[in-house]
């Protein structure tokens, strides 16, 4: 079993930027937990 | 350890075979794994095994599934877990994050065919009384937050810039004042951002990111995005592309529909193989929609499984190109809610002052739901935004985490049905190219 993506991915994107990868326009439709973090 | 105490979880997707191996994805926990014969022959049959008689090698691959979410607590209802963790965001009053977005204006300079803004009143700007009552707003708002983040947006935001630089620095003020930390986006038509109003947006108002449309390479872009005047808008959206990427992220979101769709990688090619953007710009792929009560676009539009069909031989040739920034744009996403303004804290601001749960009725009467001086009132409307609760036909869905029943707006004006997003259908195909990027690197 090899692991490509742990569990833990939504927690280790470092901020939500486009160079981590996030291309939402507007964090308040997209909600993914990864763009409405509480830090 | 008991096995009988354990079970799969709902939320495990077979992806694809890769040399007898199984691809599978958990769309709760978001972990992404290849199964060996070994793995694969545990996973089927782990009501029917015995932990303790396993040798150190299948208990690390029974630990390792269990840790991603694969398996789950044999008790556990993932449903529950899910519906709890979203009414704790969704109706919670201490929430330490704030979003707002706010138009300046409901004007534009462009005359796009699909807009679905067309049937909206055309409120021109913020006067003076607005601007001071909703600095008020957002200072009482803040009281006890840690991060405040505005979109901007419109209209052509643009077009009242003077607004946005005076409103940014008055919220930028009160953050400081309070030690939260502020940030803010926009969604523009990109012919307003020259080098020097990009500039300002960055250091000046801390707008970091920026979604900009372009629907094909010149001919048919503005055949789409015209301007109000019936001019070229393309060759003023790239050349400030150009300069404006040296100060903010640029994300070029490219709507697809059954008029432009095979302009897809024309516009691929235009952009990185002629501009060499791919360092400084992400692009993205959406489907122009058939939103109830603003639907302008005649027929145009394809269904999800359509667009599934038209978008994944893109995305692979976007791939190909190099053309992602960053392969985590790729890697499915999970939410807590469908749309944050689905909970009770957050409101899209129109040029009176006016309060609405979401961008596409902004400028509708029948949706207001407060304003900037009263707050929010619990009308009819507003009742029906805070209780929308997930379709019943997708409980069952595995890929629920991923889109929690799809856009709320929707839903209230269909009856509360499913609204499948582009993730519905392209989170496979992106799966599988991550997939290739791992091998690449591994």
């Amino acid at each position: 079993m090899e692991i490509i993506l742990s569990a833990s991915y939504n927690y280790e994107v470092s901020a939500c930027t486009v160079e981590e990868g996030c291309t939402c326009y507007n964090h308040t439709y997209c909600n993914h937990d990864t763009c409405n973090r509480d830090n | 350890m008991e096995l009988t105490n354990i079970k799969k979880s709902n939320y495990n997707i077979f992806i694809a075979k890769e040399n007898e191996k199984d691809l599978i994805f958990n769309s709760f926990s978001g972990a992404f794994a290849l199964m060996d014969e070994e793995s694969q022959f545990l996973y089927n049959n782990i009501e029917n095994i015995d932990y303790d008689k396993l040798s150190s090698n299948e208990k690390k691959i029974i630990d390792l599934m269990i840790k991603n979410g694969f398996l789950i607590d044999f008790n556990l209802d993932e449903f529950k877990t899910m519906q709890l963790k979203a009414n704790i965001k969704r109706y919670a009053l201490d929430n330490k994050t704030k979003y707002f977005t706010i138009a300046p204006t409901l004007k534009c300079n462009m005359n796009c065919f699909y807009c679905f803004e067309k049937n909206a009143k055309e409120i021109d700007g913020m006067n003076t009384v607005v601007i001071e009552s909703l600095i008020k707003f957002i200072d009482k708002e803040t009281n006890g937050i840690d991060n405040l983040i505005i979109s901007w947006y419109g209209g052509e935001p643009l077009l009242e810039s003077e607004t946005i630089l005076k409103l940014s620095d008055a919220f930028i003020e009160i953050c400081k004042s309070k030690n939260i930390h502020y940030k803010a986006t926009m969604t523009t038509n990109g012919t307003l951002l020259d080098k020097e109003t990009a500039k300002m947006l960055k250091s000046v108002c801390k707008i970091e990111h920026v979604q900009i449309t372009l629907d094909g390479c010149k001919e048919i872009h503005d055949k789409r995005r015209s301007l109000k005047n019936n001019l070229s808008s393309f060759d003023t959206i790239i050349k400030n592309i150009e300069d404006a990427q040296e100060y903010i992220d640029i994300s070029i979101r490219v709507n697809i529909d059954k008029f432009n769709y095979l302009e897809a990688k024309k516009l691929i090619d235009c952009i990185y193989e002629h501009k060499k953007w791919v360092n400084k710009v992400a692009m993205y792929f959406a489907p122009v929609e058939d939103f109830p009560n603003s639907c302008t676009s005649c027929n145009s539009c394809f269904n999800m499984n359509e667009f599934g069909k038209v978008i994944n031989p893109v995305l692979n040739y976007l791939y190909e190109k190099g053309g992602f920034k960053s392969i985590k744009q790729l890697i499915p996403r999970n939410r807590t809610l469908c749309c944050s303004n689905i909970a009770i804290s957050n409101f899209v601001i129109d040029p009176n002052g006016d309060l609405y749960k979401c961008w596409n009725s902004v400028g509708d009467d029948s949706e207001v739901i407060g304003n900037i001086v009263e707050g929010q009132k619990f009308n009819y409307r507003n009742i029906e935004w805070l209780s929308i609760n997930t379709p019943k036909e997708c409980t069952d869905c595995n890929i629920l985490p991923m889109c929690q029943g799809g856009c709320a707006y929707t839903r209230l004006n269909n009856g509360n049905k499913p609204a499948c997003n582009k993730d519905s259908v392209t989170f496979k195909e992106n799966l599988k190219l991550v997939y290739d990027q791992h091998k690449k690197v591994y």
